[in-house]
């Protein structure tokens, strides 16, 4: 008896591991299928090898051209486009799955990280032993949260966080705030999980040679942020071309804000330390900021779910090209297979494109 | 009978000067033919609370519209000399003023002397608020009761004006009001407040 018992414990314990186990790169290639302008799938992983094998290693998907210029040519730029950084704005998600799915990049090359913080999506805050799931027609997404899953870390919450780079009258944040992935830029190598991700995809967008980079979040609907880009005031001319072009494409009209210093640990800053154009698009989502359970995302009267992607991919054409424009030396980057409206985009949530 | 058609006639034409000032505050994207091509070149773009709008404006008025403003989001009073046109963008921005390296109370100085230059030397002033109700609140209410009174002509973007606050204080003030459905009709808006060149 004592035998079977400790057989079913191990085989309690051995499941619970495998399902802890789950790869990011199994978790988002179970929602999004590469498409024919995909020219390689790589584990972010590969770009910080500590990650290999966790909850927290997620895809590259590289789409383009994937070889540098040659020695004396121009170099062909280079733009990524990151989501998920919080797993409960799930507009810049699927934005990023349209793209893997339906663009292609004749010109220069892209670079799509659609869950960057694919622990995010492993739990709920109603359930923190899984995600909700969201039904999209022939698609089911994850709603996750806005921080890592603390059964994934390797480290305990701090009992207060700073980001990695702020000054040192910088305010100390809530110890919790160690799994938010847009405190942890640039990240550590030996620091938590969420931290060890930031480092590898600071590496990804180094190695890559990245010029222009974006990263899609959403808002509650309350929020001052909500249309919104956020970016370091010497790439504000080509946010607000961009804001110009939106406005004509889609009837939103976006504001902006600066970035500075005391936003250390944030996308939109330290990405721009490193040379980069580097934006953060917010839209609004009418479930934030308690990620309520019982709000319709598709069909939601203030902020349907369509129009959220729509705008986000339409912020994502137009941020490029502006800021491609407004590089000096680049050469050409040309992205195809963006929707013409917001219809199309929801009849590829349902699945009837 | 005389005297009843006076009285009638009275009421006539206060009703229809009123109709004449409510059109002149709310008309939808209607510039008041008095003011078309009534602004003068050179013009000047800045802030008034360190909102980022202003680059919008900014790039609006001169990438699109080529209209050659000159542009600081903090101008001084001297950055201002020899313009005929200057450009107020409103809206108080927490990280704007930050990046600025100013309190509210700061800029609202710098604006408060930009504004007395402009008076001085017979600068016509635009206000324009395109930020919608992020661009609303206690801060940047107050660079709006700042300004409004002492424009020429206040353009606000839908959304900006859904509690009828500007329309209440351009009504006060006898500012003509241009309410536009999009931050491009207020460029529109612009373009044909200024005189052709």
């Amino acid at each position: 008896m004592k035998r079977l018992l400790a057989a079913w414990c191990f085989l309690v314990v051995f499941s619970s591991v495998q399902v802890h186990a789950q790869t990011g790169l199994e978790l988002v290639c179970s929602e999004v299928v590469a498409g024919e302008g995909v020219t390689a799938v790589r584990p972010l992983s590969d770009f910080f090898p500590g990650l290999r094998g966790t909850p927290f290693d997620t895809p590259v998907f590289v789409m383009g051209d994937g070889a540098r210029g040659t020695e004396g040519a121009e170099a062909p730029p280079c733009a990524a486009i990151v989501a998920g950084t919080h797993a409960n704005e799930i507009a810049g998600v699927l934005a990023s799955y349209w793209i893997i799915e339906r663009c292609r990049v004749p010109e220069g090359r892209l670079v799509v990280v659609p869950r960057v913080n694919a622990s995010g999506a492993t739990w709920s805050l109603q359930d923190a032993s899984g995600p909700r799931f969201l039904e999209l027609g022939s698609r089911t997404i994850r709603y996750g949260t806005r921080l890592s899953n603390p059964a994934q870390e390797r480290l305990a919450d701090p009992g207060s966080f700073v980001p990695p780079q702020a000054s040192g009258n910088f305010p100390a944040l809530a110890g919790q705030e160690a799994r938010n992935l847009n405190r942890q830029y640039p990240g550590r190598q030996d620091g938590n999980r969420t931290a060890q991700t930031a480092y590898a995809l600071t590496l990804m967008l180094q190695a890559e040679e990245v010029r222009i980079a974006l990263d899609l979040h959403e808002a509650s609907m309350t929020s001052s942020l909500v249309w919104s880009m956020i970016t370091r005031p010497e790439h504000l001319d080509a946010a607000a071309l961009a804001a110009l072009d939106i406005e004509d494409e889609t009837g939103v009209s976006f504001h902006l804000e600066d970035s500075r210093d005391e936003f250390a640990g944030y996308s939109h800053w330290e990405w721009g330390k490193l040379g980069i154009s580097a934006f953060l698009v917010e839209t609004p989502n009418p479930a934030q900021p308690t990620d309520d359970p019982t709000i319709e995302q598709l069909h939601n009267a203030a902020a349907p779910l369509a129009k959220r992607v729509y705008v986000h991919l339409c912020a994502a054409k137009a941020l490029i090209a502006n800021a491609a424009d407004l590089l000096q030396d680049a050469g050409a980057l040309r992205i195809e297979g963006f929707p013409s409206s917001v219809e199309e985009v929801g009849r590829w949530l349902e699945g009837t494109l | 009978m005389v005297r009843k058609h006076r009285f009638v006639a009275r009421v006539l034409s206060v009703a229809l000067m009123a109709g004449i000032g409510v059109l002149q505050v709310c008309a939808q994207g209607t510039v008041p033919p008095s003011l078309q091509g009534s602004f003068l070149q050179p013009g000047y773009i800045t802030s008034a609370g360190q909102t980022s709008d202003a680059a919008i404006v900014k790039v609006l008025a001169n990438t699109r519209l080529k209209l050659g403003f000159g542009y600081d989001i903090a101008a001084k009073p001297q950055s201002i000399a020899g313009a005929k046109t200057l450009v107020l963008v409103l809206g108080a921005s927490n990280k704007g003023l930050g990046a600025a390296g100013l309190s509210l109370e700061q800029d609202i100085e710098r604006v408060k002397s930009v504004i007395a230059e402009a008076q001085k030397n017979g600068v016509r002033i635009i206000s324009m608020h395109t930020g919608g109700t992020a661009r609303r609140g206690e801060a940047s209410n107050q660079v709006i009761e700042l300004c409004v009174p002492v424009s020429d002509v206040v353009v606000v973007v839908e959304g900006g004006n859904n509690d009828g606050f500007f329309t209440d204080l351009c009504e006060k003030a006898g500012v003509p009001l241009v309410e536009v459905a999009s931050i491009s009709a207020a460029g529109n808006v612009l373009k044909s407040l200024m005189a052709q060149q």
